[in-house]
């Protein structure tokens, strides 16, 4: 038990030194932050939404962003208007602007640069719909759909819209030499370890970013990023839940954001890998058989929301009357399963990886409970997003989005990783309700999205939602971080002086 | 002289091609479509084809390594299948922090290491000797991980003497580099002392009983005089030690890497590794074993200098 | 073989098996960490039955909860019961540590038998191979296999085990070799015996020792790979095990240290028994360290004076060495053993005192107490010594070595196992002169060519600049006694100075060191097992057996009237020119090949 004491002695010292250093410091002129991964690319083309915002917004300035709400803003776009049959978006751009290669911004480049992010893969994901991409002078664009697009501008407001200079784009040289109009140059990298960025002196808009250099480090160990925060390395960090008490007994900004929701994501809802999963008796006994709100507060260490939606909880979408629906019962479980004719369980394989490990065990004992053998196929975390959506049901962390629409589209109707067929299709009353949605003008199709969301959650359990989990991100006391739904970590402009 | 080193590096050369070979092979078994690793699962099957041809991975086996292996002679080691940067860029960046880690824990781990068996050595039985023995199995027991993540808690993080992560290079701040490559070191060090203590100090027992020593003794020398005869008697046994430990600190370079967040190829390593990123880790591979092959040979002229009677071998 | 292991060795022919096993469980380390071990073991078997809980059963109001009644280490991160998954984790971690050994056992362990039995190109092949794989940093190998097996255990662990086959590799090759150069190997073969029945019967069993020592703690290196692998999110997560434990634990280390303290305690405790096994064993195998005792071996007080043997021949005055009552014991663990009881004599300027014996007489023991120079473990006690005229007893440690050199000469038995063999013959020679007796460099060089000149040695220069193992044994033995001579000591001690020499240069050298006594007035004190020997320089002897004086006097009276039936033998054994068996044990530690050039030239 001395060892105990010790740690103890060394968590209340290291509590003390941070409090007591911690104010001495009177401004922070250097943003240091620990991010998860590294970039994925620093062509906006092939890059990731979820943690590369901080690196790319320090590059680049991007036509629109999002805010708290998931409301979209304007950057290098100052204003933008969709036509009656929401076919035709006019978008007026800045001139104002320069990239570091000398050349300067306008409508032009912005037709550019969008015809480059939908040409690709990753970025095209906003821009399916999109036609035509025309200039209509200096300042003003127009993109033409080819049919009605609600999550266009949602998705370029989180990451999809980064503006680089046209002749890098043409040279196809961005992914090893950045050029932007951002508020940062970069100074210095060692990619993969360190990213060292310096302020310009003359961004047309300095003023939201008050820090004059910015380091950002990609440490996938969140020990190795506490410890960072711990030792005054790192002033702003994606943050493990678990050392949150540590946080603010040190003086920390604890910040949380909903991230996604954890739970089983079900692939095969006609049963046709397993017969037993097209029974929707059988989807609702998993949902009556976990305890979400226990799984939260034990393994999510309670940052989170508990609900059974997968629309983002406190949005517009999100059902609040629908939360008594399953309450946790094995018992109800269990009659559920003999209900269906599975008294005796079934068997099924799922998928593994370390970053699933930690629920691995709750689902392993809920199901041994229900007499279901689950057999376990361990692979890393790429392998994991290649081969789990081939098993009829799987462990998810599934992203959420603040924007209703293009939450209902990520989660349900358009193909994600996690669901690269949906299987929505096979069900005619579904399918017309996606049309209705996709058809509707703005309001109505909140009311459409809620009614589905009530269809899909009560009736059939369409997902086994645990909880909705929070990203945490902690921060020294003089800075403020603003957590993004839809980003995993958030772009520059969201970390200021408290 | 010349001759026994030319052999040296000609057998360093050749082990070089066959463990470059080797390792092409068993990362070409292990890792069989990279396509689907690198384009992600959206992609479709003409997708994965083209990228497959784009890398040269419709060719046979053969004819790929060949490709390969021509190239690599001239310098150029291919670029990374996941970010097209060349391979040679990423490992050059990357070579001087593993290398100042794997370096600087060398030379504690052996001036620590060589005191300590020599003086256990020396007096075998004693109370130093005894507490080096049960050093030896505690940091033995105890894995390298563990062992740096309480250096982090306590120096970087309780006492704030080094960072807890991060590499400051040499050109930065001296002062910042020998801080930033401390704790790594250190930790990677602790393991080494033990074994280069451990074989010295039996050595230096054997040699101790050696009759040369009692007639040296015999001639009036002082102790320390003796001692230095004893020592450089007993320190091919710890070179060797020193030498291969070295190829064993690389590996242990990639955890402790991953601990402390430095850029090092060790980090490359797991990141390429999870990705199957086969131009990236058949560099790495190559660069290692270059790096070892040097080290031996660096270790055969110390010895033939140490004892001549090696030379003859 | 050192003079340490030949006294503390007395009984060759005891089963070596045995008293391997029996001193390893002698100490305590060794008892303490098998027992460790063995409950380890039974830990793992029996899980199944003394396993608290389920090891994977969740009860999420047990998460982190701290040690209770039903779980009486507390509840991990997902509210399992962690006494029950260290228990469980024993398994997983002895399955891959025994998978490692396994394959390395397999790999190594054959080809290293191939290797030594069949040598050449099978043996070029398998050493390069092994050093090839030592070269490779085996981790890359790893995570790539990692990635490319979906992180499959048992190929993981197997590939441990393929990397820690070179360490396997080296003991058997060397061991076989070793084996296989004994005569008895080539009668086998001569015999008709198979390669595989030689190596099962005769090379196996000889290889056994430094397997289990390597075995211990490669298992142990094993183990803590796999803890490795695990932190770095390689192998599976659903089966317990202390590395996976340790990774969870290292994430509430700050707010749950239990969950780190009880994995990490469980391996470490595991590691290092398995390590205190390997390097006992390899203490008790290997290195025999003498025990010495910590307390001061006066077990002596009760010596009686009666007991002992040899008497004074000269006055006082005239003797430059007067040794009385000389005992000689070795402490090894709670055993004394005496060497030398209680034996006079003395010796004045210019004499030339023979001290004769069988093997193990002590006589070697007794040159070692005027030197202060007894092996480790060894210790003397007498009632007098006096070394011109100072009485040694006296002095300490500091002066006593001063008088080594400039009053004591020492020429040792085997001239190359006497010359450090990494330093020039030339700086062998200069070193003490310029330490010892203050020299420069360039007097110190100029007086050793001259002594190398004196004791006949032609091409001084080359001699200078050559090291050991490039000149004859009989040119080592002339620079031996120059060295000896370098300080102009007034007594010499000969130590079997020509039993090592080929039999034409004994004489030689014989006739040398007389020369040199007479032309520097040295007292001499020569020890030999050859009565020819004594009766060629002589003039008093002393003739010892078991640590004893067993008589002495003038060379022609001891000759002409041996009063002990021993002396009679021995005189009769150097008449015939055979060697005795006992005279072969004695020049045991000699080269091999001069030992047979020189009995086969004596007949």
């Amino acid at each position: 038990m001395q060892f105990k004491h010790k740690i103890i002695a060394t968590l209340s010292a290291v509590a003390l030194s941070v409090g007591l250093s911690a104010p001495a410091l009177a401004q922070i002129t250097e943003l240091k932050i620990g991010n998860f991964l590294d970039i994925t690319s620093w062509d906006p083309a092939m890059a990731d939404i979820g943690f590369d915002g901080p690196y790319l917004s320090a590059i680049y300035d991007p036509l629109l962003t999002v805010d708290a709400n998931g409301d979209v803003q304007p950057v290098l776009a100052t204003s933008w208007e969709y036509s009656e049959d929401f076919l035709t978006l006019t978008m007026d751009v800045r001139t104002d602007v320069t990239f570091t290669d000398g050349s300067g911004f306008n409508a032009e480049v912005a037709a550019a640069n969008l015809e480059h992010l939908q040409a690709s893969a990753r970025s095209g994901e906003a821009y399916t719909k999109v036609s035509d991409i025309s200039v209509v002078d200096e300042d003003t664009i127009t993109i033409t759909l080819k049919e009605r697009d609600d999550t266009m501008l949602y998705l370029m407001g989180l990451g999809r819209s980064y503006m680089a200079s046209a002749a890098a784009i043409e040279a196809g040289t961005l992914a090893q030499t950045p050029v932007g109009s951002g508020p940062y140059t970069l100074d210095s990298s060692v990619p993969g370890s360190e990213y060292h960025f310096v302020k310009k002196t003359d961004h047309w808009d300095a003023s939201t970013y008050p820090y004059e250099k910015v380091s950002i480090y990609p440490i996938l160990d969140q020990t190795a990023r506490h410890n960072a925060m711990l030792s005054g390395q790192l002033n702003v960090a994606f943050a493990d839940p678990i050392n949150n008490p540590q946080a603010e007994m040190g003086g920390w900004n604890v910040t949380e954001s909903l991230a996604g929701w954890v739970g089983l994501q079900i692939l095969d809802h006609d049963g046709e890998r397993l017969a037993p999963l097209g029974d929707i008796r059988v989807r609702k006994a998993l949902n009556h058989a976990f305890d979400g709100a226990a799984i939260l507060q034990a393994i999510g260490q309670g940052a989170g929301v508990k609900t059974n939606q997968v629309f983002t909880a406190a949005s517009g979408v999100h059902d609040p009357e629908l939360e008594g629906q399953y309450e946790f019962s094995i018992e109800k479980a269990k009659e559920l399963m003999a209900e269906a004719g599975y008294a005796d369980g079934f068997e099924l394989s799922m998928p593994m990886s370390p970053i699933f490990a930690t629920w691995q065990p709750v689902v392993q004992q809920t199901f041994n409970e229900l007499g279901i053998t689950v057999t376990w196929d361990d692979m890393q975390m790429p392998d994991y997003q290649i081969n789990a959506p081939k098993y009829p049901m799987f462990i998810a962390f599934i992203a959420i989005d603040s924007d209703p629409v293009a939450n209902f589209a990520r989660q349900f109707s358009t193909p994600q990783w996690y669901n690269p067929s949906p299987d929505y299709v096979l069900y005619a009353e579904l399918t017309d309700m996606v049309d209705a949605i996709r058809d509707a003008d703005p309001e109505e199709q909140i009311r459409l999205i809620k009614i589905l969301n009530k269809r899909l959650t009560a009736d059939l359990a369409w997902w086994v939602v645990w909880y909705q989990a929070a990203n945490t991100y902690h921060s020294v006391s003089e800075i403020s971080v603003t957590g993004i739904t839809g980003m995993m970590f958030p772009t520059l402009r969201f970390i200021q002086p408290k | 002289m010349t001759k026994f080193i030319a052999k040296r590096l000609l057998a360093g050369l050749i082990l070089l091609a066959a463990v470059c070979m080797g390792t092409f092979f068993l990362a070409h078994l292990a890792i069989s479509d990279p396509t689907v690793a690198l384009l992600g699962s959206s992609a479709t099957p003409e997708q994965q084809a083209v990228l497959a041809k784009e890398l040269g991975l419709d060719r046979p086996l053969l004819v790929q390594f060949q490709a390969w292996l021509s190239s690599a002679i001239t310098g150029d080691l291919g670029t990374s299948w996941r970010n097209q940067q060349p391979v040679w860029d990423q490992i050059v960046l990357r070579v001087p922090v593993t290398l100042s880690v794997v370096s600087f824990a060398i030379l504690i781990s052996a001036f620590v290491g060589v005191v300590c068996g020599l003086i256990a050595g020396l007096n075998p039985g004693s109370t130093f000797d005894k507490g080096v023995k049960i050093a030896t199995v505690l940091l033995f027991a105890l894995p390298g991980f563990w062992i740096s993540l309480m250096l982090v808690i306590w120096f970087a993080v309780r006492l704030r003497w080094f960072p807890s992560f991060g590499y400051v290079s040499p050109a930065v701040s001296f002062g910042g580099w020998i801080r930033s490559i401390t704790l790594p070191a250190v930790a990677l060090a602790l393991g080494a002392i033990v074994m280069i203590a451990e074989q010295l100090r039996n050595q230096v027992i054997a040699v101790s009983q050696q009759d040369f020593v009692r007639t040296l003794r015999s001639r009036g020398l002082s102790n320390f005089r003796v001692n230095l005869h004893i020592l450089r008697n007993a320190s091919p046994a710890a070179l060797t030690v020193i030498a291969v430990l070295f190829a064993s600190l690389l590996s242990g370079a990639i955890v402790v890497e991953a601990i402390f967040s430095l850029p090092g190829l060790g980090q490359l390593t797991q990141s390429a590794a999870q990705i199957g990123d086969i131009p990236v880790l058949l560099g790495i591979t190559m660069v290692s074993v270059v790096f070892v092959v040097i080290i031996y040979v660096v270790l055969d002229i110390a010895l033939g200098w140490i004892n001549p009677k090696v030379r003859l071998k | 073989m050192s003079i340490a292991d030949k006294i503390l060795d007395q009984k060759p022919n005891a089963p070596v098996r045995t008293s391997i096993t029996q001193r390893f469980f002698q100490r305590k380390a060794g008892v303490t960490a098998f027992t460790i071990f063995i409950l380890v073991v039974l830990m793992a078997l029996l899980a199944p039955w003394i396993s608290p809980h389920d090891p994977n059963f969740v009860q999420l109001a047990n998460t982190k909860a701290p040690p209770s009644a039903e779980h009486w280490l507390g509840g991990d991160s997902a509210g399992r019961d962690i006494l029950s998954r260290i228990i469980w984790g024993a398994r997983t971690t002895l399955f891959g540590a025994a998978i490692t050994i396994i394959t390395a056992l397999a790999v190594g362990v054959t080809t290293g038998v191939m290797a030594g039995f069949f040598g050449g190109l099978v043996d070029r092949v398998f050493s390069w191979l092994s050093d090839a794989t030592q070269a490779i940093p085996g981790m890359i190998i790893l995570l790539v296999v990692a990635a490319g097996t979906r992180s499959n255990f048992p190929i993981l662990m197997a590939t441990v085990g393929v990397f820690m086959a070179p360490g396997y590799f080296r003991i058997t090759r060397s061991a076989t070799l070793a084996i296989v150069n004994e005569p008895y190997i080539d009668a086998a073969k001569v015999a008709g015996l198979t390669a595989p029945r030689i190596i099962a019967r005769h090379v196996l069993p000889g290889i056994y020792a430094p397997i289990i020592i390597q075995t211990a703690l490669a298992a142990g290196i094993s183990m803590g790979i796999q803890a490795g692998l695990q932190f770095l999110g390689v192998g599976s997560a659903n089966t317990p095990s202390w590395g996976a434990m340790m990774n969870e634990g290292f994430r509430f280390m700050l707010t749950n240290p239990t969950l780190l303290l009880w994995p990490s305690a469980a391996l470490g405790i595991t590691i290092a028994a398995l390590a205190t096994i390997g390097s006992t064993l390899a203490e008790v195998v290997r290195v025999r360290t003498p025990v010495v005792s910590e307390t001061e071996g006066e077990d002596d007080k009760d010596w009686d004076p009666a007991q002992g043997t040899g008497a004074f021949a000269h006055d006082k005055n005239e003797a430059i060495v007067r040794l009385k009552n000389l005992r000689v014991f070795y402490q090894n663990g709670d055993e004394q053993k005496t060497v030398v009881n209680g034996i006079s004599f003395d010796v004045k300027p210019g004499e030339v005192l023979g001290i004769v014996g069988e093997s193990g007489s002590g006589k070697s023991q007794t040159i070692f107490s005027l030197l202060n120079l007894l092996p480790k473990g060894g210790k003397y006690v007498a009632d007098q010594i006096e070394i011109a005229g100072k009485n040694v007893n006296e002095m300490t440690g500091k002066d006593r070595a001063k008088i080594l050199g400039s009053q004591l000469g020492y020429i040792p038995q085997e001239p190359m196992s006497n010359l450090d063999p990494t330093f020039t013959i030339g700086h062998q020679l200069t070193e003490p002169l310029r330490l010892v007796f203050g020299q420069s460099k360039a007097e110190a060089t100029a007086k050793a060519k001259a002594l190398l000149a004196r004791v006949g040695i032609n091409d001084v220069d080359r001699v200078m600049k050559s090291y050991p193992h490039q000149i004859s044994g009989g040119m080592a033995q002339r620079v031996l006694i120059a060295g000896a001579i370098a300080g102009q000591p007034s007594v010499l001690l000969a130590d079997e100075p020509t039993t090592a020499l080929d039999v034409t240069v004994q004489a030689e050298v014989l006739e040398l060191l007389r020369e040199l006594q007479q032309e520097f007035g040295m007292a001499l004190i020569l020890v030999t097992h050859n009565f020819g020997v004594v009766a060629d320089i002589c003039d008093r002897v002393v003739v010892m057996r078991e640590g004893a004086v067993v008589e002495m006097g003038e060379v022609e009276q001891i000759f002409a009237q041996p009063k002990a039936q021993y002396t009679q033998d021995l005189i009769d054994a150097s008449l015939d020119g055979t060697l005795s068996r006992k005279d072969l044990d004695a020049s045991e530690t000699s080269n091999v090949h001069i030992l047979k050039t020189a009995g086969g030239g004596q007949k």
